[in-house]
């Protein structure tokens, strides 16, 4: 149910617009705007939650758009606001593996001879630290709220469930594309790999959310398995994003922050 | 006139026909050495100093191969990086020593340990060879991982080149005295802390680094008897000294002793040639404008000038002596030109930690 949009009809709040936390950000948001709609939900739950989702439920905020985090900073005065914030660029940037090949402290599914080069920490962190401009300035904008609190994405899913269903989405497909080549011929870069990126990633949103003083939710840890993957029945049907299931887990997670929130 | 040896000399052997007049610099190259700077199917591979990286674009544009073994992936390689560590085959960055290059040599065969091989800094651990990196590791696992990749791609460098191009940089160096270890850069000046019970001053005699390449060539060898040295001396003066001389006359000192190094090792091992490019910059016939006007780096137009000479060199290899002077390889000047405008560049750019030591620069 949609109770406001955006001046140019764009972007739309779903849900209660006097609900008191407002989800935002990127498209991993779409996972809870699903279980708000859930019946199994507490209805006061629901009505807690509204989510700034595009009108057409077809492209989430994505970062740069001006008037989506203009929209988001008025529906949010007074309220908690929790943004999703990218989570995907072990996907969208090392879905498939690189050549050279490399790995990193803490992948240990390469063969003792195999030719990988180490890339260190610090340099992967330097690779994501572009998006985090963006978001240090969006959260600046955000200081009518009662609240912040910066969430990341789910944990990668593992190959057998991507390599089923790539072929369906036309990011990977354009990638493929403009390289020239067959998807068949691209190796998609291995589960350990794609984790580890991850981490490196929840680690820098964890710092990013803790020098700027807003809160962070992570991941849960139940939606993932024993490696770290995310588990199946917190897979939507794509390549990168979870369902309405573990849209309910982060709700959970957002109601056990209430009262424990930074301003 | 009497006979005497000096009348059965080229033109080449007088001052007055070779440099007064009619000077060339291609005239420098050694035309009776059998060895060949570089053939079509070499895998050249580079170290030294700042000036060692110059070639590489020429060598690539040329469309001979320089070995690289330790290649970012596509995705990582707009980040930026210090002091050129990745211009070279391996990412080892500026080598300004024989002892250096030799002892990185040994480390990636594993015969030496350095004692003072890591620096823990504000949570980095950081590379005492490698200072300047700019993504150091965050742990000593992770250090050890990052290293042993690297040495091993050190190694893959070293034992596939078929040419090894080596530019003797300085004999000035700051070496560790539990053990000898030679440090690119004086520590405290790039990374570290400089420590006198642990750190010392070194200016390496001609003896000294005659006995270190000819140690290295002889130890490369056995793992790749077929290799070929090309040796230069860097034409730039040290940016600063650490001995009581004046820099002036400290650079003389270390140019004329690598100069001899360079002309005893070519002399006395096969397959090692001498390549004049300290001559070409620095030799009296040298116009002023080879050099920027601090006097110390070298111009666009003093690299072109050594680059043209290098690619004198290759046309007059041993393998395009095989067929016919006139259908010798020629690249095109416009191609000369776009390879010279690129090198140029690069030595534009060029960052030296060398230069990390004279705060001013």
């Amino acid at each position: 149910m949609i109770s406001r949009v955006s001046k140019s009809g764009k972007w739309a709040l779903y849900g209660n617009k006097e609900a008191e936390i407002v989800v935002c950000g990127q498209s991993h948001a779409a996972c809870i705007l699903e279980a708000t709609n859930r019946p199994e939900l507490a209805i006061a739950d629901a009505a807690a939650i509204s989510v700034c989702y595009s009108a057409d439920l077809l492209t989430a905020g994505p970062p740069g758009d001006k008037e989506y985090w203009e929209f988001v900073a008025k529906l949010g005065r007074g309220k908690h606001i929790v943004i999703v914030w990218n989570g995907n660029q072990h996907n969208a940037n090392f879905m498939f593996q690189t050549d050279p090949k490399f790995t990193m402290l803490g992948v240990t599914d390469n063969f003792p001879d195999e030719k990988v080069i180490p890339i260190s920490s610090a340099m992967i962190k330097e690779f994501f630290k572009p998006s985090f401009v963006e978001l240090t300035e969006i959260v600046a904008s955000m200081f009518e709220a009662k609240s912040v609190t910066l969430m990341n994405g789910p944990a990668p899913k593992p190959i057998s469930h991507i390599q089923n269903i790539i072929s369906k989405e036309k990011y990977f497909t354009d990638i493929v594309e403009s390289l020239n080549v067959d998807l068949e011929s691209l190796v998609i870069t291995s589960d350990a790999l794609r984790l580890e990126l991850w981490n490196v990633l929840a680690g820098l949103l964890e710092k990013c959310a803790n020098d700027l003083g807003i809160n962070f939710i992570g991941a849960p840890t139940e939606s993932r398995d024993i490696f770290g993957m995310l588990l199946p029945e917190y897979r939507a049907p794509d390549v990168t994003h979870a369902n309405s299931n573990y849209g309910i887990l982060l709700i959970k997670a957002l109601k056990n922050l209430n009262g424990k929130v930074r301003n | 006139m009497n006979e005497n040896p000096y009348l059965k000399q080229s033109d080449s052997a007088f001052w007055s026909r070779s440099v007064s007049r009619n000077f060339s610099s291609d005239l420098l190259l050694n035309k009776d050495s059998q060895s060949p700077l570089f053939v079509k199917d070499d895998l050249i591979v580079s170290a030294g100093s700042c000036f060692a990286s110059n070639l590489i674009p020429w060598i690539e544009k040329e469309g001979l191969e320089y070995v690289r073994t330790e290649e970012l992936p596509t995705q990582f390689k707009h980040l930026p990086e210090n002091l050129g560590y990745r211009n070279f085959s391996a990412a080892y960055g500026n080598i300004y020593t024989a002892r250096h290059l030799k002892q990185l040599y040994e480390q990636a065969l594993g015969l030496r340990v350095p004692a003072e091989d890591r620096w823990h800094i504000d949570g980095m651990v950081i590379d005492p060879f490698r200072p300047g990196l700019a993504y150091p590791a965050e742990s000593d696992a992770e250090f050890d991982l990052v290293k042993e990749s690297h040495l091993k791609a050190v190694r893959e460098a070293f034992h596939n080149a078929t040419v090894f191009v080596f530019t003797l940089g300085l004999t000035e160096a700051w070496q560790s005295k539990l053990d000898g270890s030679v440090f690119p850069a004086c520590p405290g000046t790039i990374s570290g802390e400089f420590d006198d019970t642990k750190h010392e001053f070194k200016n390496f005699s001609v003896d000294e680094i005659t006995e270190d390449l000819i140690n290295f060539i002889e130890l490369l060898r056995k793992s790749n008897p077929k290799v070929r040295f090309v040796i230069t001396v860097s034409p730039v003066p040290l940016v600063a000294t650490a001995t009581k001389s004046h820099v002036l006359l400290a650079s003389t000192y270390s140019k004329s002793v690598l100069r001899v190094v360079a002309e005893q090792v070519s002399n006395q091992l096969e397959d090692v040639s001498y390549f004049p490019a300290f001559e070409i910059i620095t030799g009296p016939q040298a116009p002023y404008e080879y050099f920027e006007s601090d006097r110390r780096n070298v111009s666009e137009i003093g690299v072109a000038e050594v680059m043209n000479s290098l690619l004198k060199g290759l046309v007059t290899s041993q393998a395009d002596a095989a067929s016919s002077h006139t259908e010798t390889k020629q690249p095109s000047k416009s191609k000369t030109g776009r390879l010279i405008s690129e090198i140029s560049r690069r030595i534009a750019r060029a960052e030296c930690d060398e230069a990390m030591m004279d705060k001013n620069l």
